[in-house]
């Protein structure tokens, strides 16, 4: 792993340390820079009250050139939301994970973002193609060519 | 240079000048002509790699849009202060000139051999002391400097060539040098009698030939070498009588300790022990083993409080008033309930020097004052401390004291129980009989009462029979005082 990308997640943690996480968002597990676990839920009135998802970010040496490998945990009872835009695997389907990452965007930034995706969401529905896509599916999101159709849900 | 990602920033760092991308501060700034947003030239080029987009506004972007950042900026980052990349070395500078002290003086960095042909790496730090094969030595002969592994066979051809001396001119050869140097007859010399004082200089044939003959130090040669001897074992036994001296130097400044412990401890008593030392035919341990001192003695310490006799008996006399004082002295704390007095009397020179004396005149004070209050007749039977007395003397003289006192205690307890018993009976006595009384009282007001009921009419039986009689007395005159209080 290239020292640069150590260095980043290292500073970023240090700032989750020193500052702590946007509410609703809390982080479970950083031992190295290769995978962290956040919980995220939802406040105020949703959908989604009182339940807790957890989000996984992998990381290559990339990174933040190259965009982290998010999506939600599935395994030991975990539940990936029912959203139009999460799939029944946790694989997530949103632009700033692919085309429209930055690298000036961080581990915390994409939380808040996905934390408002679920926040706005209108109807609990799986996406059309759910059943077609988890055949199919790559172990790495990243491997997804997803077509960002509908970016206002 | 691949670690010059890897700096460690000695300060905080102002959050403008960092990086969007690697969060660090910006390392070789450049800057977007589009949008006017700075980056590392690094991270910024990666980024372009991934996508032709500013990863701050998604404008796009090309390697051509970017120009090196405003010199500003730059100096800015470059001065900020660094840590030496090398673990191991603690040298901090600003980020600029951090590169020079790596290439040139950091200790902690490998570098080659500096002597040529050497294909060894160590550390700069260490390079200044390796030795190997290639290093160069300097030859004994010709003072040309060789790599070590071919000064032996340059020796071999150097040491046969022949070389001329300078001084004297004649021809040998090179390996000779040095014992020619010892016999060179031109070569400047000292005469050999120069450590006693002889300051004749020149050449080693001229002083053979013609100084040592008429030298008078030479002459007195015999005698030096008798004198120097001597010096030799005066300065032998000097060093150890100094070592002598230095050691009994410590031992009395211990000793000077453990003496002043000693004083703090004994208060006053040590003063006396100073006094017995004052008269020369008595010695300090004559004054402290025996408490009964000769006779001669005794009457002349025993007046320490005459001034005339011992000059230090008057510091004490302060402390240790005679009879008449401390009971006038009682007389005026009694009357006025005020206690300066002892209190000025500390503050007696004296108390520098022994800062026990303090607690100890405080303790004197606190026993011998109470007991006296109590009764005149105990404190005249009791005498004052008598500090010219020995500190065993005194001692022993107080625990008899104490003996006596718990002895007349007993007695004094004994006499009051006795007291104590006979004033019991006596009381007990006294209360039967009274008993007796008050029985015979009751048994008067009881056909007193009766008889009053039977007159008035009002016959309550029960009233009289079953209670006691205060009890139905004081029922009774409590409800005739609500009575009136109802009526009122
Ligand atoms: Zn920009
Ligand atoms: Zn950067
Ligand atoms: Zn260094
Ligand atoms: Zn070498
Ligand atoms: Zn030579
Ligand atoms: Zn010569
Ligand atoms: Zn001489």
């Amino acid at each position: 792993m290239s020292s640069i990308s150590a260095r980043r997640l290292a500073k970023e943690l240090a700032e989750i340390h020193s500052e702590g996480c946007p509410v609703g968002i809390n982080l479970v597990k950083a031992d190295d820079f290769t995978c962290w676990w956040f919980t995220i839920e939802v406040m105020g009135e949703s959908l989604y009250q009182d339940e807790k998802f957890t989000l996984q970010f992998r990381f290559d040496s990339g990174y933040p050139i190259s965009s982290p490998a998010v999506q939600f945990v599935v395994t030991d009872g975990k539940q990936a939301p029912i959203h139009p835009h999460v799939y029944s695997n946790g694989h997530i389907c949103a632009s700033i994970l692919g085309n429209e990452w930055s690298p000036v965007l961080s581990v915390v930034a994409v939380c808040v973002t996905l934390q408002s995706m679920l926040a706005s969401c209108k109807e609990k529905q799986r996406p059309v193609d759910n059943d077609r896509y988890i055949r199919h599916a790559p172990d790495n999101p990243k491997k997804t060519q997803f077509h960002y159709d509908d970016d206002t849900v | 240079m691949p670690s010059m990602a890897n700096f460690n920033y000695v300060d905080g760092v102002n959050p403008n000048l960092l990086c969007c991308i690697c969060r660090m501060p910006f390392n070789d700034p450049f800057t977007t002509q589009t949008c006017g947003h700075t980056f590392c030239r690094d991270c910024i080029l990666q980024s372009l790699d991934h996508v032709y987009q500013c990863p701050i506004d998604r404008q796009a972007l090309t390697a051509d849009d970017l120009k090196p950042a405003d010199s500003i900026i730059r100096s800015l980052v470059d001065e900020l202060v660094v840590e030496c990349t090398n673990q191991t070395c603690s040298h901090i500078c600003q980020r600029q000139l951090l590169e020079q002290h790596l290439q040139s003086s950091c200790p902690y960095v490998e570098v080659p051999c500096p002597s040529r042909g050497c294909d060894q790496i160590m550390l700069r730090g260490e390079a200044v002391n390796h030795r190997c094969e290639y290093s160069l030595v300097t030859c004994d002969a010709c003072d040309t400097e060789v790599e070590a592994a071919q000064l032996e066979d340059h020796r071999i051809q150097c040491y046969q060539q022949l070389t001329t001396c300078d001084l004297c001119g004649l021809q040998f050869q090179r390996s000779a040098k040095s014992s020619h140097q010892n016999s060179c007859p031109e070569s400047p010399m000292q005469c050999p009698q120069q450590v006693n004082g002889c300051s004749w200089k020149g050449k080693r044939v001229a002083l053979h030939s013609e100084h040592i003959s008429s030298c008078p130090y030479q002459a007195l040669s015999g005698f030096f070498s008798i004198f120097h001897e001597r010096t030799q074992v005066l300065q032998d036994e000097n060093t150890v009588l100094k070592r002598r001296v230095e050691s009994l130097q410590t031992q009395i400044r211990t000793i000077e300790i453990q003496l002043q412990s000693a004083s703090l401890a004994l208060g006053p008593w040590f003063r006396n022990s100073n006094l017995g030392l004052s008269s020369p035919e008595t010695s300090i341990s004559d004054t402290l083993r025996s408490p009964d001192l000769p006779s001669h003695q005794r009457p002349r310490l025993q007046t320490v409080s005459s001034p005339r006799s011992v000059p230090e008996g008057d510091a004490f006399a302060a402390y240790f008033p005679p009879q008449e004082e401390i009971q006038s002295y009682e007389r005026q704390q009694l009357s006025a309930m005020e206690r300066p007095a002892p209190d000025r009397h500390l503050e007696h020179p004296v108390r520098s020097i022994h800062r026990n004396s303090w607690s100890l005149g405080q303790g004197w004070d606190a026993l011998h004052t109470p007991a006296s209050r109590t009764s005149k007749q105990v404190a005249s039977a009791v005498a004052p401390l008598d500090f010219s007395c020995t500190l065993e003397g005194t001692l022993e003289g107080l625990r008899e004291s104490i003996v006596a006192l718990s002895t007349s205690m007993e007695t004094l307890g004994r006499r009051n129980d006795i007291a104590l018993t006979n004033e019991t009976l006596r009381l007990n006595e006294e209360l039967m009989s009274l008993k007796a009384n008050i029985h015979g009282l009751r048994m008067q007001m009881h056909a007193m009462m009766m008889d009053n009921a039977q007159l008035t009419g009002r016959t309550d039986p029960l009233l009289f029979e079953n209670s006691f009689p205060t009890v139905s007395t004081h029922r009774y005159h409590y409800m005739s005082n609500t009575q009136s209080a109802t009526k009122l």
